[in-house]
């Protein structure tokens, strides 16, 4: 049995714990390459970063300098927007804490740990932070990093299979396809700033693995199959679209209200086991666009559908009560 | 070595520590001869692991009027308190009778036949005019008549040693999780401390409240009633100690908005529909319960819940309008409700107390009122006290007007020199004045937890244990009888 109110916060667990992981991934990835690249050249890269995770509004509301290190500043140690690593690791730990009874020990203290520590480096304040040369956010997107890996390590090893996983699991396993989309997204076109396939594959944690099937320098098309419809990459969205099914199974037996996104999680992974992946992406930005709403879609329903209802009479319409067989006053 | 300084000879307090003449006592030998050896370094060391180690965890409590939400630790102090086997199976005897006798008074309150105040011991009308007097609460019967589950007596040494008791807390006691952790603690800090010594254990209390919690179930519940415990929610200065005791008995942690009711039975809202609820540990006050009945904006109740209550398919915890027992106007009362009740002799006298509707107490208060503590009856947490010795003749002769003008709201008592005990100030171990809250347990019969918690002024001479005003806590050691083993 598990509270609606904490099956969602569990739902959003997941999915911030997933969405600091690969933000900080890309971080990582993007502030090498920056490195060895003109300012200006950078600069476009890492605007690029910034749309392809969604946060283009946030980055003009936030007025960010023109410093190096400024965009990466944003993305990792600003809490002025939901969309950093700091925002998203608080988050992870502020939905863990609503829940602190009913998960492992080890999983508060890690998410809580992890977010002291997060804290600490933003407190040194954005103007402190550029004149290390970037130095504190680099820091943070390490310990952010490992920390992440340890969450999903106690997540894995010492959570019990039990509903709370099922939501925790679908809401990173979701989180993690949208996200691919998106960055997919910006590979296509023929700009500078067009990320090339290896470091869309850096960004989604596939390159070593898709190195020895695609060789140094695959193109687009191929990257995009490989983290589409790839059966054993634990990044492509077939694998996770896969597993969000089981988990939406495990839940069914217990919640007859998440039939709906168990249908249309079918449906999409269907859609990219047997569909002809090569023809729909002749047309790459319908595909994807298709994709990415399809995604957003079913992460909403995996939340409405099972947490959203607050009305009694919706609740009515949908369960018998239970409770009358037991003896009680009525 | 860091410095421990003994009490001055003329301290009026007791030292739990030293005598008279400075000499150690012998219950905390081993423990000074231990302390004696680490160094002031060495102590600071300490204390920051256990500094470091309550954050990692998150033990904190949130800091109100603080926009942030800050999270603050509480600070534990490095020396622990000690109770010896027999001092402590005299206060646990003491607390049990206390306990069963203020159930046995809010069960004649509210469903029995008002014997005592038709009997004279208490005054008919102090009853019905208490804040905490809730006419939602007559005919509620309790399982067991334990209308009070969880109390929280809070106990002080006067300057003979002798254990009073300064207050009842009947309706929300907190601060039990702090004597869990502080356990835990101190395990990590001092793992040799515990060679010298058998202590009593602390990690039952999830057990041991849960068979009670069971046992108050309504009689349609089944054998394994559904429990939660009911949180105001994460902004609640005590969120920590209530995620704590869900994890603890294994019972779900949930908000008013969780819950829900229908035709006089509480739902839980959860992803496979509605599942009824049996036993509700509330950690929220009887005001914000239900806005049918009570505050028409509290937000952290559930709609019905007294309805529920009243119907009987439900059990609340502690039950509504406990606050009439634990009022500082009935205090004076409760050593004649125990005769009353048990026809047993108090064995925990209270502190000197007097009434000031009682017109010899109140004109032989009035004479030495310079050397008394004044009390209003609705305050707690310390508010509006007077102490007489410090307060000038002006604030005196106010509070005699205001005594005067309602006496109802006023009580008196002798001034209570709390005993001291050495703390970590500044480097050295210094004497610093502490009290001690026991948890009583009451389901099917009254159990006393071992030990409590032990609240430390950190300021020297303060009396004020308070967390929100610089207090600390200390691992509390109930030791076990000699030649038991635990």
């Amino acid at each position: 049995m598990i509270l609606a109110r904490h099956a969602d916060s569990l739902l959003w667990a997941g999915r911030y714990l997933e969405r600091a992981d690969t933000i900080a991934r890309c971080v990582s990835v993007e502030t090498n390459a920056v490195m060895h690249r003109q300012a200006t050249e950078a600069r476009l890269a890492s605007r690029r970063l910034v749309q392809a995770l969604g946060l283009q509004d946030e980055f003009v509301a936030a007025q960010v300098g023109t410093g190096p290190y400024a965009v990466m500043d944003f993305l990792v140690s600003d809490d002025s927007h939901p969309g950093s690593v700091v925002s998203a690791v608080q988050a992870v730990r502020e939905n863990l804490r609503i829940v602190r009874d009913r998960i492992p020990v080890e999983l508060w203290e890690e998410a809580n740990s992890l977010h002291i520590l997060m804290q600490s480096a933003k407190s040194v304040g954005a103007a402190a932070r550029e004149q290390t040369g970037g130095e504190v956010s680099r820091m943070s997107v390490i310990t952010a990093r490992r920390g992440c890996r340890s969450l999903s390590g106690v997540m894995t090893e010492s959570m019990s299979r039990d509903e709370g996983y099922a939501f925790m699991e679908a809401g990173r396993l979701l989180e993690r396809s949208i996200l691919t989309v998106e960055l997919l997204k910006s590979g296509l076109g023929t700009g500078s700033d067009v990320f090339d396939g290896n470091r869309l594959l850096a960004f989604t944690h596939s390159l070593q693995a898709a190195r020895r099937e695609l060789g140094h320098s695959p193109q687009w098309h191929a990257v995009a199959k490989f983290l589409l419809q790839h059966e054993q990459m634990p990044r492509s969205v077939l694998w996770c679209l896969g597993r969000v099914e089981l988990r939406l199974e495990d839940l069914a037996a217990a919640a007859g209200a998440v039939a709906t996104p168990r249908r249309r999680a079918g449906a999409l992974r269907a859609h990219l086991e047997y569909g002809e992946l090569d023809e729909l992406l002749g047309q790459p930005e319908a595909e994807l666009a298709y994709l990415g709403s399809a995604l957003a879609e079913l992460a909403a329903d995996v939340h409405t559908s099972t947490v959203a209802r607050s009305s009694l009479a919706e609740v009515h319409a949908q369960f018998v009560r239970p409770g009358d067989g037991r003896g009680r006053p009525q | 070595m860091a410095e421990l300084r003994r009490s001055d000879a003329n301290q009026l307090a007791y030292d739990e520590a030293f005598d008279r003449d400075g000499n150690v006592r012998p219950l905390y030998a081993a423990i000074v001869e231990r302390f004696s050896n680490f160094d002031a370094a060495e102590l600071r060391r300490r204390e920051g692991i256990i500094e470091e180690e309550f954050r990692r965890q998150g033990i904190t409590f949130t800091v109100y009027g603080d926009s942030q939400g800050t999270e603050r630790t509480w600070p534990m102090d490095l020396f622990p308190r000690l109770i010896a086997a027999t001092e402590w199976q005299e206060i646990e005897r003491g607390l049990a009778q206390r306990v069963t006798a203020l159930n046995r008074f809010l069960a004649d309150i509210y469903t029995g036949e008002g014997a005592a105040m038709a009997d004279g011991v208490v005054p008919a009308w102090l009853v019905q005019s208490s804040d905490g007097f809730e006419r939602n609460a007559f005919g509620v019967s309790v399982p067991h008549d334990a209308h009070c589950v969880i109390a929280g007596i809070d106990l002080v040494r006067d300057a003979e040693g002798q254990y009073r008791v300064l207050e009842d807390n009947l309706r929300n006691p907190s601060g039990i999780s702090y004597v869990i952790e502080n356990r835990a603690a101190m395990t990590r800090a001092f793992p040799r401390v515990w060679e010298d010594h058998t202590v009593e254990p602390v990690s039952q209390y999830g057990r041991m409240l849960r068979t009670a919690l069971e046992s108050v179930a309504p009689t349609g519940a089944g054998d394994k009633p559904l429990i939660v415990i009911l949180t105001p929610g994460i902004y609640n200065s005590a969120y920590f100690e209530h995620a704590f005791l869900a994890r603890e008995m294994g019972v779900e942690l949930v908000e008013g908005p969780d819950l829900v009711v229908d035709e006089h039975v509480v739902y839980l809202r959860t992803i496979e529909g509605l599942v009824p609820v049996d036993v509700i540990y509330r950690r929220i006050d009887d005001t914000f319960l239900d806005p049918v009945s009570f505050r028409p904006d509290s937000t952290l109740g559930v709609p019905g819940l007294l309805g529920a209550m009243r119907a009987g398919t439900v059990t609340v915890c502690n039950a509504v309008g406990n606050g009439v027992a634990d009022d500082k106007a009935i205090h004076p009362y409760v050593t004649d409700l125990i005769r009353y009740y048990l026809g047993e002799e108090p064995i925990l006298p209270n502190v000197e107390t007097y009434v000031m509707w009682e017109p010899d107490q109140r004109e032989a208060a009035f004479e030495r009122l310079d050397e008394l503590v004044i009390k209003p009856v609705g305050e707690s947490g310390g508010y509006g006290i007077v102490i007489g010795r410090n307060a000038t003749d002006e604030e005196l002769a106010n509070a005699r007007a205001e005594i005067e003008a309602d006496p109802r709201n006023w009580v008196v008592q002798e001034v209570v020199e709390l005993s001291t005990l050495a703390s970590m100030c500044d480097d050295v171990l210094e004497p610093r004045h502490l009290d001690l809250r026991p948890f009583v347990i009451t389901g099917e019969r009254t159990q006393v937890f071992p030990g409590g918690l032990t609240r430390v002024a950190m300021r020297k001479g303060s009396l004020i244990v308070n967390s929100s005003q610089g207090g600390g806590s200390k691992d509390t050691w109930v030791l076990a009888p000699q030649g038991s083993q635990t």
